[in-house]
């Protein structure tokens, strides 16, 4: 909420007081002489919580799978006809999330045409979100169209959108749906990490699930805080506890003494559930 | 009751602006943390900031980074918007964890910036016996010290 929305609200606030005391003023005006304290309450939307998280960025998401293999292939991108299907907030926000991860995706492959496509999305996915004014700051859309064959440019840039994104989403106290846009963005990431399980090194693989896998408990904390999440979302969440019930039950991950390496069997379960979430964020 | 709600008025909107002059601030902090990474060479890759008040009691605020995503994190931190004593502790493990280790400490960072790398606070751990490999988060406590009433706020940026 900005100054004036807050001057405009204390402003209404007070005229409300005012017209209603106003007629009480000439029976009870001794007692509120007595009583009349002036106490300013100075907490304000700015009082982080005790405990939080810093929010991986897409491109330092989906570039960590590079070293495990990331191979492109346009098919397994969500489709931007899919657009129109996402009508309720939580799927955009989920979706929005996605198409950050395969902008980055279709970036680190080279593939220009594919990173128009995706930021078409995500602008798209901006404006019904309400948040499209992101990308006319300083231009921002136009430096992207201008740099999007250039990866590192576009680097840089993208951690402008994601930075420019949760501004917003902070401004109007809507903080935790940046946490619901991360939860699409990490399942968008390990689902395009995680085909041809057969033919990429087993324990780099594994390694790499491993460490994502930390980031899952963060990103059901971030659907959990998202209250007003509709049938769909709520699916979504419910099965990402499930994917985590399955993890934690693995003998590699029950029996550890270092850091687990996941048998072929549990990273071939895990890369299931995975791609059947997915399914459910796109659909 | 006029001037009662003229003075309400009127300290509402002093705290109003303040508050927002407040948070401008922080926000240019925030922008001149990444030109101090970009500045060492650095790319930059993020930002937190972490609000609160001073009361008569010290505080506990704390943040969790995955710091697997890249090979050599710097962490910069910025307590120029904080004017009682704030100390930062990095630990690899959650505040739950009664064998958690502390890693690092920049004692008050009220007023200042300072920054670390993850390879420096790698060096501690391998000095417990730790494996850098299994390290996959950090744990950043800061400890808000009992101070005068006012707005504080501290700002970590990372650069790799």
């Amino acid at each position: 909420m900005n100054t004036y929305q807050k001057l405009i609200l204390v402003g209404t606030g007070l005229l409300l007081i005012t017209s209603c005391s106003n007629n009480e003023e000439n029976t009870k005006a001794p007692e509120l002489k007595k009583t009349a304290i002036i106490e300013v309450d100075t907490t304000d939307v700015y009082t982080s919580d005790d405990y939080d998280f810093v929010l991986p960025r897409p491109f330092a998401l989906v570039s960590s799978f590079e070293n495990a293999g990331l191979d492109f292939v346009a098919s397994r991108m969500n489709d931007p006809k899919n657009l129109e299907k996402y009508t309720t907030d939580g799927k955009q926000l989920l979706n929005f999330g996605v198409y950050s991860s395969d902008l980055v995706y279709s970036i680190i492959s080279d593939q220009t045409q594919a990173s128009i496509t995706n930021f078409n999305a995500i602008k798209n996915l901006a404006d019904k979100i309400g948040m499209g004014s992101i990308f006319n700051e300083e231009d921002l859309a136009k430096q992207i169209e201008d740099n999007i064959s250039d990866r590192e440019e576009m680097e840089s840039l993208m951690i402008d959108v994601y930075e420019r994104s949760q501004e917003f989403l902070e401004n109007n106290d809507m903080r935790i749906l940046a946490a619901v846009q991360f939860s699409g963005a990490w399942f968008e990431g390990m689902y395009l990490a995680t085909f041809d399980v057969d033919k990429k090194d087993k324990k780099k693989l594994s390694h790499t699930i491993v460490d994502h896998m930390n980031l899952l408990k963060q990103a059901i904390k971030g659907l959990e805080s998202y209250k007003e999440r509709g049938e769909d979302t709520a699916e979504v969440l419910a099965q990402m506890k499930e994917l985590q019930s399955t993890y934690k039950a693995f003998d590699s991950i029950k029996n550890t003494k270092g850091f687990p390496e996941l048998s072929p069997e549990e990273i071939k379960i895990v890369t299931a559930k995975i791609h059947e979430i997915r399914e459910l964020i796109i659909s | 009751m006029k001037n009662l709600l003229t003075a309400l008025f009127c300290v509402f909107i002093f705290s109003t602006y303040a508050q927002d002059e407040f948070i401008e601030k922080v926000k240019k902090s925030r922008v001149e943390l990444r030109k101090d990474i970009t500045a060492k060479g650095l790319k930059y890759d993020g930002t937190k900031t972490t609000y609160f008040q001073f009361t008569d009691d010290t505080q506990y605020k704390g943040i969790e980074i995955a710091v697997f995503l890249r090979d050599n994190y710097h962490f910069f931190f910025d307590g120029s918007h904080s004017e009682g004593k704030v100390t930062i502790e990095i630990y690899d493990l959650s505040p739950d964890n009664p064998h958690r280790l502390k890693l690092y400490e920049i004692k008050n960072i009220s007023g200042k910036k300072a920054d670390v790398s993850m390879e420096e606070i790698l060096k501690h751990y391998v000095t417990y016996g730790g494996d850098p490999e299994t390290l996959s988060s950090l744990h950043i406590d800061y400890v808000i010290k009992k101070s005068k009433p006012s707005r504080g706020a501290i700002t970590l940026s990372l650069g790799f």
